[in-house]
């Protein structure tokens, strides 16, 4: 117990490290900084004009209000862009890390090599839009008159803990097929499309769709069955209970398939 | 200006296409993924409220916005990006060739590769399940002149933003923040006709939808006047252009040049 609190100590020392030296370079690109985070907020305003549009030809859509999309919005917005903000540099492992040869480096060094490809990079443009998808959720809240318990607070914290778990394990295991195909970047790009869906009730869609997205796809626990629960919406009950649980249950079979794949990593080497 | 000269820039376009064969079996995955979301999406709004139009022209026009889309992407925002990062725009300086030109070559022969791989089975899915129906032979026509139309608006647009990687020296951000703006105001995302008409009007104060609007109002019939329809694509194109210049103008003076 004691070793592990100290290789925790350690790993965080060595992320701080790492955090404070990606700022510098950083800030040597201050364009890049500034005119990535002004895209993504320009993406995130255009998505909401859509609904806004949306809803000026109807009153609820599938019997949720404005409001609560807003919220449905937010939520799972603010899950997926912190995931994507610390763990997203994983999505480069094929192209950037395995074929270039830079994961040799990360195994010759005494620390976790899927650690180091997290934190090799931090994916800062997506600050903007955790910030304005937090506000989304307090706004939408506030006005819905959302009156949550203590306990429904914490069930919304250890819900956000778990759904960063359920998308970075999707994220490892779509990466982690690189160690046999050498890339990624198609996979994931896929997967944004697929995130689109965690912006809409589950129940619009095809049982068959419904299935993927709680299984192969579980992005249902990082929006949807959370925000369901909170807005006090019918349905759906045994799976809005595991919510909060299921993170690390996919994150640890996730990171099993990770493990597999780099026993299988044979050096590109020149 | 010798057109073979030009010519192969097309043909490093069109083979580069080639050589990332599989992000065209990813790009229709990703087509279908988003057909999909849209489907059901614009099932539940028609299951929702009293559209003023059905469900299946609503659907069609949102699967021919997916081809027109998928047909006519440009990215120079990153050719020129790339180059001015790495400092090798100047050997494209050098050539006996003028910029704009090669840039416009070298893109036609990508978006042919991507019309092929991406627009393609974005229509055939079209037909099959979303609706959309086989035009006449005069309508087919009229519409592909149109679609034309809008990729040289969408390479004329695309070259316009390009030109300010010049003062940023990054262009992603750039063509990002163009695709999510012309998906909003195109008709890509939503039927412009299902907009409230004040709001509408504000929309067609911009270059979008002559890029996707325009092309699907003449395949679906709905346009008024087809001359008035080539005439605004036109009107869009040579202002875009235009545009495009006086920035490459500026541009050119203060040419700096990372690294060395």
């Amino acid at each position: 117990m004691k070793e592990n609190i100290e290789a925790l100590k350690k790993y965080a020392r060595i992320y701080w490290l790492y955090f404070i030296q990606y700022w510098k370079s950083r800030l040597v690109y201050k364009t890049d900084f500034l005119l990535g985070a002004t895209s993504q907020t320009v993406s995130m305003a255009v998505s909401l004009a859509f609904l806004t549009l949306v809803f000026t030809q109807i009153e609820t859509f599938q019997g949720w209000t404005f409001d609560e999309m807003l919220f449905l919005a937010g939520l799972g917005g603010t899950v997926l862009f912190t995931q994507n903000m610390f763990l997203f540099n994983i999505t480069r492992l094929g192209e950037d890390y395995i074929l270039s040869g830079d994961m040799d480096r990360f195994l010759l060094r005494p620390l976790n090599p899927l650690f180091q490809v997290y934190a090799d990079d931090v994916h800062d443009n997506n600050l903007p839009k955790v910030i304005a998808n937090i506000a989304l959720v307090f706004y939408a809240a506030l006005q819905i008159g959302l009156n949550l318990s203590l306990l429904q607070i914490l069930y919304a914290a250890a819900s956000m803990v778990s759904g960063i778990l359920v998308l970075a394990s999707i994220y490892l295991v779509f990466s982690t097929t690189a160690f046999w195909t050498g890339t990624s970047r198609n996979a994931i790009w896929l997967f944004f499309r697929i995130s689109n869906f965690r912006k809409y009730p589950i129940e619009i869609f095809a049982v068959a769709i419904q299935a993927l997205l709680v299984t192969l796809i579980p992005i249902a626990f990082a929006s949807f069955f959370p925000a369901s629960y909170l807005l006090g919406k019918e349905g759906f009950e045994t799976w809005k209970m595991v919510t909060p649980l299921v993170g690390p249950v996919f994150y640890y079979v996730a990171y099993r398939f990770w493990k597999y794949g780099l026993s299988k990593y044979s050096s590109t080497g020149s | 200006m010798k057109l073979t000269r030009y010519l192969s820039f097309t043909k490093v376009g069109l083979g580069e296409g080639l050589q990332y064969r599989g992000n065209a079996v990813a790009g229709i995955g990703s087509t279908v993924i988003s057909l999909v979301l849209f489907y059901y999406v614009w099932k539940a709004i028609a299951a929702s409220g009293e559209l003023t139009v059905p469900f299946s022209t609503i659907i069609a026009y949102v699967a021919l916005a997916r081809v027109i889309n998928n047909a006519t992407s440009a990215n120079i925002e990153s050719w020129v990006g790339e180059r001015v990062r790495k400092g090798t725009i100047v050997n494209e300086l050098k050539k006996p060739a003028s910029l704009k030109l090669q840039i416009y070559f070298y893109q036609i022969g990508r978006s042919a590769f991507k019309m092929m791989v991406r627009g393609v089975p974005a229509f055939i899915i079209g037909v099959i399940f979303l609706n959309v129906s086989i035009p006449g032979l005069s309508t087919g026509l009229l519409f592909i002149a149109s679609l034309m139309l809008t990729l040289n608006l969408a390479i004329a647009l695309s070259y316009m933003t390009a030109m300010l990687v010049f003062w940023t020296k990054v262009g992603w951000s750039l063509r990002m923040a163009r695709t999510t703006l012309a998906g909003l105001f195109s008709g890509a995302m939503i039927p412009l006709y299902l907009i409230p008409e004040n709001i509408r009007q504000v929309f067609y104060l911009t270059p979008f939808p002559s890029m996707v609007d325009s092309p699907i109002s003449i395949y679906q019939g709905t346009a008024e006047n087809v001359l008035q329809v080539f005439g605004t694509q036109i009107v869009w194109l040579i202002i875009l252009l235009t545009a495009g210049e006086l920035l490459w103008r500026k541009a050119k003076t203060k040419i700096t040049v990372q690294g060395g």
